[in-house]
């Protein structure tokens, strides 16, 4: 039964890094379509239009961590093997899907919202202080919800 | 804390010397000029007067020559060769100058025959490309005819007797044409079909018949599914022979739209740089040319408005001094009903925060400059989010250097500055909390060392103890927060507004620090006169509330149901301070992606062979990626914190920022004394 722990725990690490890392594609891949119109005519703003590009893929990122975080707690990355039960492999599951459902649903948002705001900086390049922000507002539940992982995870004994 | 006062100035110049009062304005650099349709003067007592003669001539020169500016550097400017690369043009010390210099240099250049000139080549070169597509479709054409022995005058021209057509059939249709129109023609014609691929869909057929018969030809023709193609004129050989000719006339082509690029680069290594400098020249003399026109003017006087910081009108009657005579001077302090514009006045160690204040928006005129306030918790944030000593080292090394290297100045100065402060946050909390590049002290056994002193700083562990590091980051949400309820309460308080400060604000503060009491001495800490105390508080907060956020509602009703719903309110203050938990969130966040990069390096090392160079691409890539995104995020997140949960609570912008008349420039730095400007326009 102790290989089934494990494998839950495997379970919420591929789900962490599975879920948000979609999202953040889906995300990067929405404000890149954007993008590449506004370059069409302006190639000069490559840089902004990167930086807001970029903004979505944190999710992706915060996904990784997690995983590897759960990874890391039911000794698969090296270190002392652990024993995993059934009920504590569940909680690792558990712990990953703040990060899994939030990262993929913001990161679609936040996409969105980066998208929007290339065609604002495409028409008022002073702006982009406050294009950066908006996009931030969204990704603001990701980083709760990686919290919430984190703190989940950590909180599981062994 | 506030901005900078400024004065309203009105001139009264004589028209003789305007230019030189312009001249002498645009060198102080510290003028915004009103323009007439705000200034609200009646039109009748100073009609706006057409300027002299003179004046208007060397306008229209300027609007000319400025126009031949534009397009030489925009034809010019790509293919001129940056010395040092991009990052040096962008932030690269510009080359200094004085006005005379660059008067002299436009005096001496001829701006519109190189204007011609480069437009000449530049028609030169886009009527040769066009050519040259217009010969390759030609090519593209008569490839497929290669083997038909007709010259093609029959085609295009005919004779009397005889006249041919071009066109496309479709592949699986080419028998039908054949048979229909043999037995048309009677042995009097010739159809001509190309060789084609077995996956064509279409195939190139040449017709050639008497001309009387032409018009049931086509119709026989377009009934077996031929449509005609038009036979470009002046081809006349046959396809073959054609197509050597287009060869080599294409080849000619090129040789030419490559002779005229090779001079049009020989030209922007000459001009580009010369150009340059007019056009810094020109913008600064039309800009003085605008500003003289924002005015109203009789025939013989202009009257100039503008807006100055107080502490600048003494310099402003020094260097109009040699004009006393002329001019009259006359400062009042904005009415009410003004907009004045913003200047940011801030002791020398918050200037670095400026730009974010600028970002946002900047304050009203009687408004508070937020930067001081802000700056303190910013510099914290952001070392709290980026939280690596490691990282704070690379980073801080990166911008200090671009800032040594490149002299920077203004807004960019100030944003590098800022970085390299937040670098300094950075490093002090990476060592406070044991993070040097995540665990690569402790993990990589040649820092075992340096281990015992790292350990010494460490203070708190975030990735082993979150809780504490959680309610560390609330705090300072609460802390923040509370201050920003307590500007807004000053404020209030600052302009007369008593029930703002006491009842909307005051009630807050009260319950808010009312139940931070109570919840805190519940928890044990303190004893039961601070429960009392809280509780007492809090209900004062709310009754406060209740009793007055309905003040502006009709009828005793709505007064008192506005008042009960107000106290809603504390989720958003609720949600407030739960949002600064991304400071723990987004340091463990560095230190974690740091560990994986650690980690990741320790397992590719063991690849026997390679591993070792795995290992060094894995470390400094992996580290270079997460040290670009982490600092991103904390920039921006812990701006955000400042913006949303901040400034919302007293701050709202709206000001505009002061654009004063200046020798304002692209590419070049204007130095050297005001005596040396020309004056004119």
């Amino acid at each position: 039964m102790d290989q089934l722990g494990i494998m839950l725990a495997v379970l919420g690490a591929a789900l962490a890094a599975g879920f948000a890392g979609s999202g953040s594609a889906i995300g990067v891949g929405i404000a890149g379509e954007s993008g590449a119109g506004i370059m069409t005519e302006d190639p000069g703003k490559f840089g902004l239009v990167l930086l807001l590009q970029a903004l979505p893929g944190t999710q992706g990122i915060y996904g990784l961590l997690t995983a590897f975080f759960a990874i890391l707690k039911v000794g698969l990355l090296g270190g002392d093997a652990v024993s995993v039960n059934v009920w504590q492999g569940l909680g690792v599951l558990f712990a990953c899907l703040p990060i899994a459902i939030a990262g993929y649903y913001s990161g679609i948002a936040q996409g969105k919202t980066s998208a929007a705001c290339i065609q604002m900086i495409a028409k008022r390049p002073e702006e982009t202080g406050k294009a950066v922000i908006l996009p931030a507002m969204v990704e603001t539940y990701a980083v709760l919800a990686l919290l919430m992982s984190i703190i989940l995870l950590n909180s599981i004994q062994f | 804390m506030a901005v900078t006062r400024v004065k309203k100035v009105r001139i009264l110049s004589h028209q003789d010397i305007l230019e030189n009062v312009l001249a002498a304005l645009q060198n102080l650099g510290c003028c915004e000029m009103i323009s007439s349709d705000e200034q609200g003067v009646p039109g009748e007592e100073y009609a706006a007067f057409p300027p002299d003669r003179a004046r208007s001539e060397r306008s229209s020169d300027l609007e000319a020559s400025i126009g031949d500016c534009r397009s030489l550097l925009r034809f010019l400017e790509p293919l001129y060769e940056e010395e040092g690369g991009m990052l040096e043009r962008l932030l690269g010390p510009k080359p200094p100058v004085t006005l005379s210099e660059l008067a002299s240099l436009r005096s001496s250049t001829d701006l519109s025959d190189l204007a011609t000139k480069a437009r000449g080549l530049e028609r030169r070169i886009s009527e040769k490309r066009s050519e040259t597509t217009m010969v390759t479709n030609h090519i593209k054409l008569l490839e497929p005819l290669k083997d038909l022995d007709l010259p093609l005058w029959i085609v295009s021209r005919g004779t009397e007797k005889v006249t041919g057509v071009l066109g496309t059939i479709p592949a699986a249709r080419k028998e039908e044409l054949t048979d229909s129109f043999s037995s048309l023609v009677k042995g009097q014609g010739e159809v001509f079909l190309a060789a084609h691929g077995d996956k064509d869909v279409e195939v190139m057929a040449v017709l050639v018949f008497p001309r009387s018969i032409e018009r049931e030809v086509l119709e026989t023709a377009s009934g077996a599914g031929f449509s005609k193609v038009d036979c470009p004129q002046g081809l006349e050989d046959q396809p073959d022979q054609e197509i050597v000719r287009l060869v080599s006339l294409r080849e000619d082509l090129a040789r030419d739209i490559s002779s005229a690029e090779e001079e049009a680069s020989r030209m922007a290594l000459d001009v580009v740089p010369v150009a340059r400098k007019i056009n810094d020249f020109l913008s600064v003399l039309s800009a003085r040319r605008d500003a003289g026109r924002s005015g109203v003017s009789t025939e013989k006087v202009s009257a100039l408005r503008f807006w100055i910081p107080a502490d600048k009108l003494d310099d402003l009657e020094k260097i109009l001094e040699p004009y006393a005579t002329l001019i009259d001077i006359h400062s009042e302090d904005p009415a009410p009903e003004d907009n004045p514009p913003i200047i940011l006045d801030n002791p020398k160690w918050a200037v670095p925060f400026s730009p974010l204040t600028k970002l946002y928006g900047m304050p009203s005129y009687t408004g508070i400059d937020p930067t001081v306030l802000m700056a303190p918790f910013f510099f914290l944030f952001f070392g709290m989010c980026l939280g690596d000593g490691g990282y704070g080292l690379v980073m801080g090394a990166f911008f200090l250097f671009a800032l040594v290297r490149y002299r920077l100045s203004g807004d960019t100065r100030n944003f590098f500055i800022l970085l390299i402060l937040g670098s300094v946050s950075t490093v002090l909390v990476g060592a406070l909390t044991g993070s040097w590049l995540g665990d690569m002290i402790d993990v990589f056994g040649i820092f075992a060392p340096i281990r015992s002193m790292k350990d010494r700083l460490v203070l708190i562990k975030p990735m082993n103890d979150p809780i504490t590091f959680l309610a560390i980051s609330l705090a300072l949400g609460v802390i923040q927060i509370l201050f920003g309820i307590v500007i807004a309460m000053w404020d209030a308080f600052r302009k007369g507004d008593m029930m703002g400060a006491f009842a909307d604000q005051g009630g807050w503060l009260a319950l808010i620090v009312g139940i931070l009491l109570w919840g805190a001495s519940s928890l044990g800490v303190g004893g039961s006169t601070l429960i009392l105390m809280g509780k007492i508080l809090a209900a004062t907060g709310a009754l406060t509330l209740v009793a007055t956020q309905g003040r502006d509602k009709p009828g005793i009703v709505r007064k008192a149901v506005s008042g009960v719903l107000s106290l809603y309110n504390i989720t958003s203050y609720l949600g407030d301070v739960l949002s600064y938990s991304r400071l723990l969130a987004l340091g463990l966040a560095t230190s974690a992606i740091a560990m994986i990069v650690n980690t990741l390096t320790g397992l590719v090392s063991g690849i026997p062979y390679v591993g070792w160079a795995l290992a060094i691409l894995i470390f400094f890539g992996g580290h270079l990626f997460s040290v670009v995104v982490n600092v991103l995020g904390s920039f921006i997140h812990s701006l955000r914190l400042q913006y949303v949960e901040f400034f919302s609570k007293f701050y709202s912008g709206g000001g505009r920022v002061f654009e004063p008349l200046k020798l304002d420039s692209k590419y070049t730095r204007i130095t050297g004394h005001s005596a040396e400007d020309p004056g004119m326009y």
